[in-house]
Formats: structure tokens, sequence, C-alpha cells
């Protein structure tokens, strides 16, 4: 056993000190594996755990292939986009059989989500000369009702004795929504349960899902995108990006409501209450992002910054900074801050008014409404003897919005209309090689 | 419209620069002693930049940026 | 430097680290032929000259003549150092940028001329990494003490040149500087490049003859072992591989190691490490390297 983790460590070590003088030899053959479990929870909302494997083989003439695997479970409490109300509230879960009822005061959670994703993705890289290289891949993934299929393709190349590195992405998927209980109406009304199954009426994939099979609604997403990574100096690397991704089909989140209020008590209306939200089934967004990477002494500090726009009206700013802080031979600490503001989708109501008009599309889902978001995160990686790699993160991330906007009015005024999210990330990653 | 033009002439201006301004720009061969070291390249933990990006994705209303992107997923 | 032109390419041949040089180019055009094989002759020149021991003009020559005062060192150098700072960590001692002093009592030259263990006694006072304080970018090293960066130089200038052909060019090539080697990518005909390494004389007179034939289209191979360089006394023959730790000749490594590897430095500094562990040779090369080959 000492015998194979000092092979491992000598070897590594010599090449890892030959790489620092930026002479390695890409090496022949090599396969990298890197994995990574996290786990994700919103005290009193949802909580995931997602599995991730990808592997890269390098082949001896400079081709490589990638694979990627992610599995996830997704459980737990999720808005349902009503408003609070000064009395309890039923709603029917998802399936139509069930029922949920919340509190006086309280958000509606829709507690029913449960839900097992797989993913994978493969890929292929082919050199074209020194400067130039194609990549090719195929991506797939399925949950009980969503599947998506997609196809990319990039091309890179390298300028300036490959100070300048320039990559056209161009990427298509085929998605496919078969929602539980069938694709609601726009802006139609929750119907009450058929069933006696009462809040237990989970959703899954072990769920007969009869009644969602012959309904199943399109989505294609067209992405395109340009980098540019700039060598600027012995220490410092300046990336610039732009992506352009078109969306069209079904984008209506099946399972999200808007409340129709009184207008003059604030309270759900007697009837109908509960409208399904509707979306515009067309969406143009563009990014502009920018990342900084410095070395300063044994440091390494990256700052980057994205602006987003689409014609859904959504603005935003992302700004984010991380010290990766080499703090011993083969250990590092990085702390890392991300600020991110969104402005609301020209759709987005957080109740809608009984008696005006409806408009053509609404949604109160959380996360298209003005929104600040903050994620604190510190991670600690360290390179074993055998040369591999353990890293542990622990970030906390919180969404926080307007809780009391101006324009409440009767019972909402004293009703928290956008309670912080708060969620604690945790993983762990492990990369080994040869 | 105008903030899209806004985007899209910045996005070029970057192109520009990079493509054309930054040939005087760079290192020697061997200088490139740090940017070699761990660290020093972007998206270099691709794992954990894939769980971030699909947690960001399914919480906030933007996409797209220095990510790979990544396929769709019924989380949004 | 001469261009020589091939059925299949180009052959651009200098002399550099004491030894014939070469290039093989896999271009048509005399001028690529001339610019690329020029580029790779002057990077040899321009490490030999930076870290040559007979120079009195570059930053050995400080090191060495620093009489105990700290030097700042350039960047190249510096990293170098750590690899060396590695190496030595690595080897356990036996693989010490600072062991040249030993050669002022060892010669090998054919004769009989073995030091004294007094004498040697006295140099491995002047040896050890573990005396020197390296905190990059300053070295400072006790008066008397030398530091020798050619075991680790020519296999350096190898790996450069090769990363120089292959930012100039898409066209293969194989870089041989000594016998230390490196190729970039098969020919456009698809054939690797065909090496021979030469297995050493037995004795000082017989001429050189190719042992290892092989045939390599990426990765690197360096040798370590000369057996023309030894002493003999009373019928033992001491070989020129010096044991840092002992200031003694390793008595028992094989005539020759060839290790095959991502970059030349890596081989050298896995071909030299197995010589110095003598009979352990095969044992460590088996533990620690892909691909090998021992001369015994």
């Amino acid at each position: 056993m000492a015998a194979t983790d000092g092979k491992a460590s000598l070897r590594a070590a010599l090449a890892a000190a030959c790489g620092a003088l930026g002479v390695a030899g890409a090496p022949a053959q090599a396969t990298e594996v890197r994995t990574g479990v996290l786990g994700y929870t919103e005290p009193g909302r949802v909580s995931a755990l997602e599995l991730v494997g990808d592997a890269k083989h390098t082949f001896a003439g400079g081709q490589a292939a990638t694979f990627r695997f992610v599995y996830d479970v997704l459980s737990g409490s999720s808005a349902n986009g009503g408003v609070p109300a000064a009395a309890a509230q039923t709603f029917t879960s998802p399936s139509g059989r069930g029922s949920y009822t919340t509190e006086a005061g309280a958000t509606p959670l829709d507690g029913t989500f449960r839900d097992t994703r797989f993913a994978g993705s493969a890929g292929m890289t082919l050199p074209w000369g020194r400067l130039t290289s194609a990549t090719l891949g195929l991506y797939g993934s399925s949950e009980h009702d969503y599947t998506s299929l997609g196809a990319n393709a990039a091309l890179t190349r390298e300028f300036n004795r490959k100070n300048t590195t320039v990559t056209l992405r161009a990427a298509r998927y085929e998605d496919s929504v078969s929602p539980e209980g069938g694709a609601p109406a726009a802006l139609s009304a929750m119907l009450p349960a058929t069933g006696g199954g009462g809040d237990d009426d989970k959703l899954g994939p072990d769920k007969d899902d009869d009644d969602n099979g012959g309904d199943s609604l399109a989505k294609s997403v067209t992405d395109l995108g340009l980098s540019v990574t700039q060598v600027l100096g012995r220490r410092t690397l300046l990336t610039l990006n732009y992506t352009n991704s078109r969306v069209a089909g079904y984008q209506t989140d099946p399972y999200k409501l808007l409340t129709v209020v009184d207008p003059v008590s604030g309270a759900p209306r007697a009837a109908d209450a509960y409208l399904f939200e509707s979306r515009p089934d067309r969406r143009l967004k563009h990014a502009v992002a920018g990342e900084l990477l410095r070395h300063l002494g044994r440091d390494v500090m990256t700052l980057s910054y994205r602006y987003f726009d689409d014609d859904w009206g959504v603005t935003s700013h992302t700004a984010e900074l991380a010290w990766r802080a080499n703090v011993a031979a083969k250990q590092y600490l990085q702390p890392n801050v991300r600020w991110y503001h969104q402005t609301a989708a020209d759709f987005y109501r957080r109740w809608l008014v009984d008696g005006q008009a409806l408009p053509e599309h609404a949604s109160a889902d959380y996360r298209l409404g003005d929104m600040t978001a903050m994620t604190y995160g510190l991670k600690y990686g360290r390179t074993l003897a055998t040369g591999n790699e353990v890293s542990l993160r622990v970030e906390y991330y919180a969404q926080t919005g307007e809780s009391h906007p101006a324009e409440a009015f009767g019972d909402l005024r004293d009703l928290d209309l956008f309670p912080t999210v708060d969620a604690w990330i945790v993983n762990f990653g492990y990369t080994f090689g040869k | 419209m105008r903030r899209r033009e806004v985007a899209m002439v910045l996005a070029m201006l970057a192109v520009g620069a990079a493509a054309g301004g930054c040939a005087s720009m760079g290192v020697q061969p061997w200088e490139r002693d740090v940017l070699s070291q761990p660290g020093m390249t972007p998206g270099e933990d691709i794992v954990t930049s894939a769980l971030d990006e699909h947690i960001y994705f399914s919480k906030e209303a933007s996409t797209g940026g220095l990510g790979s992107g990544g396929g769709g997923c019924g989380c949004n | 430097m001469i261009l020589e032109h091939l059925p299949d390419g180009w052959r651009a041949a200098f002399t550099a680290f004491g030894g014939p040089c070469e290039v093989l180019l896999d271009v048509d055009g005399r001028d690529d032929a001339a610019v690329l094989g020029e580029a790779a002759g002057g990077e040899a020149a321009r490490i030999e000259r930076l870290w040559s021991r007979y120079r009195d003009d570059n930053i050995i020559h400080a090191i060495n003549h620093a009489q105990g005062r700290t030097v700042d060192v350039d960047d190249e150098t510096a990293g170098l150092l750590d690899l060396a700072a590695q190496c030595f960590e690595l080897g356990e001692g036996r693989f010490d940028v600072t062991s040249g002093v030993l050669r002022r009592a060892w010669t090998f030259d054919g004769s009989a001329n073995v030091p004294t263990a007094a004498e040697v006694a006295a140099l491995l006072s002047l040896v050890g990494w573990g005396r020197v304080t390296w905190r990059r970018p300053q070295l400072t090293l006790p008066a008397g003490m030398e530091v020798d960066l050619g075991g680790l130089g020519k296999e350096y200038a190898v790996d450069r040149a090769a990363q120089l052909l292959s930012l100039r060019t898409s066209a293969a090539a194989l870089v041989n500087f000594g016998g230390d080697l490196r190729a970039l990518g098969e020919r456009r005909d698809g054939r690797p490049w065909r090496v021979g390494v030469e297995a050493p004389a037995a004795t000082a007179g017989e001429a050189p003859r190719p042992a290892l034939d092989l045939e390599l289209a990426r990765g690197a191979l360096a040798t370590s072992g000369d057996s023309r360089r030894y002493l003999l006394k009373d019928g033992v023959r001491y070989p020129h591989i010096l044991d840092p730790r002992t200031g003694r000749p390793v008595m028992d490594a094989p005539r020759s190691v060839t290790v095959l590897a991502d970059s030349c430095l890596e081989a050298g500094v896995l071909a030299t490490l197995a010589m110095l562990h003598g009979r352990g040779a095969g044992r460590f090369l088996a533990t620690h390297c892909a691909r090998y080959w021992v001369q015994a």
C-alpha cells in the first residue's frame, strides 16, 4: 500500500513541479475523474441531494472524451405562488386528487414535491492542428415530468502565442414537459380535489402517472455563446463571455398559482380564488460576463461580474469574489461572496385583484420577482499524498425581496409577502486520476 | 430593446479588444509558471461550478454568463 | 547551425551543452526549417548561458561566489530551484544540486585516482540542499557551497525548445539534445519518430552503438549513465554517479537507465534517481515509471 502511495506521490509531485515551470508535457494518456456530493437544504422547505461524476480521458493523439453523470433527489415544500391570508387556505395538490392546508398568516407551500433526476452527457474534443479544437457533445436528462435532450458543439482557436483563446459555442435542447395532473389552461381556476388523498398525496416517479401520460408539452432552447480568454500578464487572466439563449414553447410552471384577492379586504376571493399561472411561450435572453483571475503572492483572487437581460423584462447583475488562500503547500481555503440582484418580469404579479381584467400572462413565482440574493461560502481543499484532491465547501444562500410592497392593501399589508428563503449547501468533492 | 443592443455592443467591444488590441499582450512561453498553478484556470473546478449553476438556475431568473450552460431541467 | 535536407523533412544540427544537438522537423520548406531550427538552437544557447558553471557573467556564478550573502534570482532560475528543492525531498537527499563540489575530489578520467575518506568527508560538509536557505526568489548558500543546475538544465532546454516549436508550428518535430529528447506528434504520413538510444560503451575506446531502437510519437526520453566516465583502482570500478549523502559513487547501479515520461525534465529526474538507487534501480523504475529501459 505504501509503495502504491509513494509511486503516485513521487510521479505526481514531479509532474506538478515540472508543470509549475510551464514545460510539462500533455500527458500521453490520462484519465481524470471528478466526483461531488452536494446536500442542499432550505429549512422548512426543500431538501436535495445531488451526486455528480465527471470523467475525462485524454488519448495519445490529444483527443479527449468526457462523460458526466448527475443524479439528484429533491423533496419538500416550495412556495406555490399564493399570498398568505388571515385565514387558513386549502389547495388542491398538483395531481388533482389530494389537498393541503396552509395556516393563517403562513406562506402557502406545496409540500408534495418529490422528484428524482438523472442526467448524463458525453462529449468529444478533437484537436485540429496545435491551435484549433472542436468539441461535440450530447446531453439527456429525465425527471418524472420532464425530459430534456440536447446536442452542443464548440470551436476553440488560440492566437498570440496561445495568449488569446476564442471559443464559439452552440447548443440546442429539446425538452418535453408532462405536468402531473395534466397541464392546466392558462389562468384557469384550481379545481377542488377529486379524491380523499389528503396532503400526503406525494408526487414522484413511483406514483401512478396515468393521468399525465398523454399531455406532453414541448420547449426548445437554442444557446449561442462566444468567449474570449486573454492572458494579461504573468499573473493575470481575463475571460469575457457573451451568451444568447432563445427559448420557445411551454415555459409556464404548471404547479404555480396566483391568488385573486378581494379589492377591499385583500383576502382571497370567495370562489375560484386560485388561478394557474401563465407565461409567454417565447423568451430571448442575453448575458455578458467577465471574470478576472489574479495571482497575488501565494493567493489567487477571482472576481466576476455578469449582466443579464431578457425580453420578459428581467434584468440582473451578479458579482462574485472568491479568494483562494494557499495556506500551506498543498492546502487552500477559499472564501467566496456572491451578490445577485434581479428586477421582476413584466408579467410578475404578487396577486391578482378580483374584478380587474385578467392580464394575458401572469406569474407569482417569486423567482421572477424583484429579488436580491447573497451567497457566502468557504471551501477547503487539499492535495493528498497520492496526488488526489479532496475539497469540502459550506455555503449559505439567502434570497430576500419586498416583504411589504407599497401597493399592498387590506389584510395584505400585515402579511409577509416575500419571506426570506435561505439555504445551506454542503458539498464534498474528490478528484482522482491516472 | 435598447438594453439588448447595449449588451450586444458590450460583447462586440470585448471581443474586438481581445482579438485586436491584445495582440501585444500576454506572456512568453517561459513566463507561464504562475498561470499554470492551481486556481489560475477559469472554471477549474467543473463539478462545483456545475452544482452551483444548477442551484442558481433553479432559484433565479437569470442564466448564461461564464458557465457552460448545461442542459435543461424542470426546476424552473 | 547546419541544415540538412532529409528524404522526409529537415534536420537542424548544432552544438550545445558540450555535445551534438539536433531538431528533426516534418516540414517541406528550407525557410521554415531554418526558422524553427534557429528558435530551438537559440533557446538551447540561452539556457546554457543562463546556467553554465563555466561562465563568470551569469546567475550561477553570482550564487557560487556570494560567500554567504543572499542572492536574488530571476524567475526562471527560481522555477528550477523550486524543482531542485522538490527533487531533493522526493529523492530523500539523493538528488542534490549542491553535490557538484564533490567533483573537486572525484575526477572520472579512467585513472586510479580515488580520493581518501578524509578528502571526501571534508567536501561533504559543503554538500546538502538542507543547509541552503531558499525562499523564492532569495537564495542563501553557506560560503564554499555551490549550486550546479547542469543536471536539470539540458532536460529543461529540451522541454523549452519543444514548447517553443509547438507554439510556432503545428508540424511534427523531434528535439534531441545529446540523447535527451522529446517528440512532438506523428509525422504527416502517420509515422512516429524513430529513436536510437546509445548503449554506453563497455570501455573508453569502444565506439557507442545503438542498443535501443524505439518509436516515439510524443513524450520524452532521458538517459542517465555513461560508463566511459569511471575510475579503476585495484580492480574495482567506480562509476561516475555520486551519492551526495555519502560523497561516494553508487557502486551497483546499472550502466544506464532510460525513462519515458511526459516531459524531458521528469524523465531526466526519474532516470537520475533510479541510478542513485544503485542495485535498487530496477525496483525504483518498476514502482515509479511507466516505461523504462535498463542496461546492466
